[in-house]
């Protein structure tokens, strides 16, 4: 209802579908990983939403870093548990 | 004029209404994000489909002072034929270029009578020739139009000195002729 | 003169001078009244126009040159215009001077009623007559009191033993206060007849039908005619039914379909099939928004909820002296492109955390937007201004926002078997949706004073409250699991009773201003994933059990109204089989019985003991059957439907059933063989449907197979 602009999730859909060719000439497994990076982004649709970017992409791939940092965080945090036995 | 290709940037100047007959062309971010980088351009959006983030991508390839170009543009939007001609009639008299995207969108609403949509057709008009005397104005049309709003159509294009298309627009044989000022 | 105390039943214009009033007289008696009622609207513009109708006008109204509030442009030049007699003169003016202002033009007589007089339709009045001319009137009370006298309607129920539709209905079920029976319709003269005694004696104030608006009138009236004989449908015998046409419109995104009507004068009619909100909040939440919106009964039960919040909208303005124009709108003010993407954002929408989780509590605002709409004084003529009185739409609404919390006060601390605990539900639910629909109604397109501006101010202020809510709760050591727009799902360990979470309420009360209140404890919820990838969960969809073992779900195909009932029937069956689990722990035991479930129902399908109508799809058509190149099921059914000559329009829902071969689809209203059935499909239906409930729990404890 009266909205204009497309919705950070229609501008995430537009985005990847843009980058259609890229994936497809991608490995099987690596467009796994590449769908998995895209479902991170998503995870923090609001955030990028509220930056009121101009150019929202680069938010969207803050939010990408931002889910790769607690990745390694938590691994780091498994391999600390490993080690201390 | 009749121009097959949509490249309106050189035809734009004051006293010369251009009309464009397309469906959301990736040409008119490009127009608006041009016209930004030479300074102030006003949007009156009757369609709903003013492309923000696409012009802001459009601008930001073709300079990086993305924020304060950006500030050059100005967005107002209609969503009735009404409120299209509360936006012409308080449009002030500047002389950077104005844009009216999809003016006749908000007049297929099936509420709206075609003699009442011919009214109001009639006001938008006469702000629209007010414009032209002191800024370069250029309109976009839908070229899908349901039949008993059709004139319409017509009524917008013999008033402009300029009509583009492009061969992209599936615009049938028979309205395409019917297109043609009588000049 | 007399003078005698009633209920204000119903309001209409005259055919030739202003208005009838039908009051329910305490002593019992339906009287038909009559009252002078002046129209009076404004015109303004240009000089020379005015001048051109003031000669048009003279001696057929009454003129006056003076000054009234427009509510954007402030005090205006306008000509009153008066008018004593009920005649197409509004119409003559302006089709002759179409460009001038009209405010004031096209006023429903009932709220044009109610702002002379302030007696409210279905209020308590007092009256004094003149025979049946009314020479004063006053109300004695007011729409916002929680417990009306309730008014003492005769009911009478009219329906036919089949659905006409399908197949010409033999005879009449009529049902009264005194028992219910069977006529047959046919002979028509004997049927007539014997319908008129019933109305006679009975002298309903309510006739309630099924297909009384597109079949039961239309064929009554027709019969009339053919016999020449009367029925008293209506009690007032100057008026015939009053019918409406069916049509199709186009409305936000998508075509609706709204059937015939038969409006009656003096009794009210509703038809139980074309009232999809009497079905809602039954007769009582009717007659609640009747009364706080000023709309007639018959209106109500048939329109949208925004018909009533408009009206509201127009009664405040009427009571305050804004003019409200007939078609003048404010368009948007001017916008950078950076504010636009500032400005053009819904409600806050956070991603579920995927998963099962345990003792999770759903914490919603009580009706957010219009609560702000109040208390932050949004209103298109208030924007911008600080300290500005309040505005036209907070004053509108304010009342309505205060009932309906009074109203859901009063049902806590009522037990569950008290007499009055139905009707104030209806009551509380019909006000519910009238405040569901104020953010639409109130907005920038359909609305009198609307602005986009305002309602981008409502949703930016909603944000900001959902972010101050989520900073308390996490102040307080609570994780969010999800937000949507006005309602929030925390979860904090160590917490899973109600009286447990009063604490955040409180403290969310005091930061944002506005009410939130607990809608439950889960025992669990899960977040299940989207189709296209397990790794993105999807807003607003869930299901879950709360404490007292009733089972929540929403976006999920159980809510879905184009799946069919089998489906949602045997996902409920399932939900409800994990809901016996005392806690999440315990789900798993019941993971073979879901599984005996699922196999169950399949068998039962392949082996022809699943009811036809329950895998009946409902879709509707979204455009004329001609316009499709590759037919939709829906348009297949609608096809199949135009072949044996019946109509079929855009926005009509279609019921039809999956069959083999060829034809895809079996219309319902043409007879369906259960042997063709389309079972491969209704089974992957089905898994889909299952799988998407248990996709989170582990799968390899189930036996499915086909």
């Amino acid at each position: 209802m009266g909205r204009t602009l497309s919705t950070i999730t229609q501008y995430i859909n537009e985005t990847e579908t843009m980058l259609s060719s890229f994936r497809r000439a991608l490995r099987r497994s690596d467009q796994y990983i590449f769908d998995g990076i895209f479902a991170s982004a998503r995870k923090h649709i609001t955030a990028i939403s509220q930056t009121d970017s101009l150019l929202p992409f680069e938010t969207v791939l803050l939010a990408m870093l931002l889910e790769q940092a607690k990745e390694i965080s938590a691994l780091r945090h498994e391999i600390e548990q490993k080690r201390n036995g | 004029m009749y121009r097959m290709r949509m490249n309106l940037l050189p035809q734009l100047k004051t006293g010369s209404l251009l009309v464009a007959l397309t469906n959301q062309n990736a040409l008119i971010p490009d127009l608006i994000a041009e016209l930004a980088l030479r300074g102030p351009v006003t949007v009156l959006d009757g369609g709903n489909c003013f492309p923000a983030y696409r012009i802001a991508q459009l601008i930001r390839r073709k300079s990086l002072q993305v924020d304060s170009i950006s500030k050059h543009i100005f967005v107002r939007r209609a969503f009735t034929c009404y409120q299209m001609v509360n936006l012409l009639e308080s449009t002030l008299l500047f002389g950077y270029p104005q844009l009216i995207l999809g003016l006749l969108t908000t007049f297929q609403d099936d509420q709206v009578k075609p003699a009442e949509a011919d009214r109001l057709l009639t006001l938008c008009l006469s702000h629209i020739e007010r414009l032209c005397l002191v800024a370069p104005v250029a309109i976009t049309l839908e070229p899908a139009i349901l039949a008993e709003k059709e004139f319409l159509l017509k009524r917008v294009c013999e008033q402009a000195d300029e009509i583009f298309t492009s061969h992209s627009e599936s615009v049938p044989q028979e309205k395409q002729l019917s297109f043609f000022p009588s000049t | 003169m007399d003078e005698i105390t009633g209920w204000l039943f119903d309001v209409y214009n005259h055919s030739e001078r202003g208005i009838v009033l039908w009051v329910i007289a305490d002593s019992g008696e339906r009287l038909r009244l009559r009252m002078e009622l002046p129209i009076t609207l404004y015109l303004a513009g240009d000089f020379k126009l005015l001048r051109a109708v003031w000669i048009f006008l003279t001696g057929k109204a009454e003129l006056i040159r003076t000054k009234r509030r427009d509510l954007f442009l402030g005090e205006r030049d306008v000509m009153q215009v008066t008018l004593a007699e009920n005649n197409d003169l509004i119409h003559e003016l302006q089709s002759q001077f179409p460009s001038l202002d009209y405010y004031d033009a096209d006023i429903p007589i009932s709220l044009r009623f109610i702002a002379h007089t302030g007696v409210y339709l279905l209020g308590r009045c007092r009256l004094m007559l003149n025979c049946e001319r009314v020479q004063d009137i006053q109300p004695l009370d007011s729409p916002w009191e929680l417990a009306p006298e309730p008014i003492p309607l005769r009911i009478m129920e009219l329906s036919p033993d089949t659905d006409p539709a399908f197949r010409a209905p033999s005879r009449l079920k009529v049902k009264t206060e005194r028992g219910a029976y069977f006529i047959n319709m046919e002979p028509q003269r004997a049927f007539l007849i014997s319908l008129q005694a019933d109305l006679r004696r009975c002298d309903p104030d309510l006739i309630l039908t099924n297909h009384g608006d597109g079949w039961l009138f239309p064929k009554l009236t027709e019969w009339c005619k053919e016999t020449g004989l009367t029925l008293d449908i209506n009690r007032d015998r100057e008026r015939m039914i009053q019918t409406r046409k069916a049509n199709s419109y186009f409305a936000y995104g998508q075509t609706i379909h709204r059937g015939a009507q038969s409006h009656l004068f003096g009794r009210w009619h509703i038809d139980r099939r074309n009232a999809m909100m009497f079905n809602e909040y039954g007769l009582e939440g009717v007659m609640e928004q009747s009364r706080v919106t000023g709309i007639g009964v018959q209106e109500m039960a048939r329109k949208s909820p925004g018909a009533g919040i408009t009206a509201m909208q127009m009664l405040t303005a009427m009571k305050t002296g804004v003019m409200i124009p007939l078609h003048k709108q404010q368009a948007e003010g001017s916008k950078t492109l950076a504010g636009l993407i500032r400005a053009d954002k819904g409600g806050l929408i956070y991603q579920p955390t995927l998963g099962v989780h345990r003792n999770v509590a759903q914490i919603d605002f009580a009706s957010m937007y219009p609560s702000i709409m109040v208390h932050h004084n949004v209103s298109p003529e208030t924007l911008g201004k600080e300290d500005s009185k309040q505005g036209l739409i907070p004053q509108t609404l304010q009342p309505l926002l205060e009932k309906r919390l009074k109203l859901k006060e009063l049902l806590t601390d009522l037990d569950e078997r008290d007499y009055q605990v139905k009707v104030l539900k209806q009551r509380a639910a019909a006000l519910k949706w009238l405040l569901v629909v104020c953010f639409g109604y109130l907005g920038y397109k359909n609305a009198r004073f609307g602005k986009i501006e305002s309602h981008e101010a409502v949703t930016a202020i909603s944000r900001e409250l959902m972010l101050q809510a989520k900073e308390v709760a996490e102040e307080l050591g609570f994780e969010i699991l999800h937000m949507y727009v006005d309602s929030l799902f925390v979860q904090k360990e160590g917490l899973k009773e109600k009286q447990d979470f009063e604490h955040l309420l409180l403290a969310i009360t005091e930061q944002t201003k506005i009410p939130i209140m607990i809608e439950g404890v889960y025992r669990w919820v899960c977040f299940p994933p989207s189709s296209r990838d397990v790794r993105i969960s999807v807003p607003n969809r869930y299901f879950g059990v709360l404490a007292n073992g009733e089972v929540k779900y929403r976006g999920i195909e159980a809510r879905r109204r184009d799946v069919p009932f089998w489906v949602k029937k045997i996902q409920l069956e399932v939900l409800n089989c994990l809901a016996k689990a005392n806690s999440l722990d315990e789900v798993p035991d019941y993971l073979p019985e879901v599984a005996d479930i699922v196999n169950q129902a399949k068998r039962d399908l392949r082996n022809g003991h699943v009811p036809l109508e329950e895998l009946v799809v409902i879709q509707s058509l979204s455009r004329s059957v001609e316009t499709y190149t590759s037919p939709s099921p829906a348009a297949r059914a609608a096809m199949q439907l135009q072949a044996t000559g019946n109509e079929v329009a855009p926005g009509q829902f279609m019921r039809f059933v999956f069959v083999r071969g060829e034809e895809r689809v079996r219309v319902w209203e043409l007879g369906v063989d259960a042997r063709i059935v389309d079972i491969k499909r209704y089974c992957a239906m089905l898994d889909r449907a299952v799988d998407g409930v248990m996709g989170m729990f582990e799968k390899e404890e189930m036996g499915l197979g086909m």
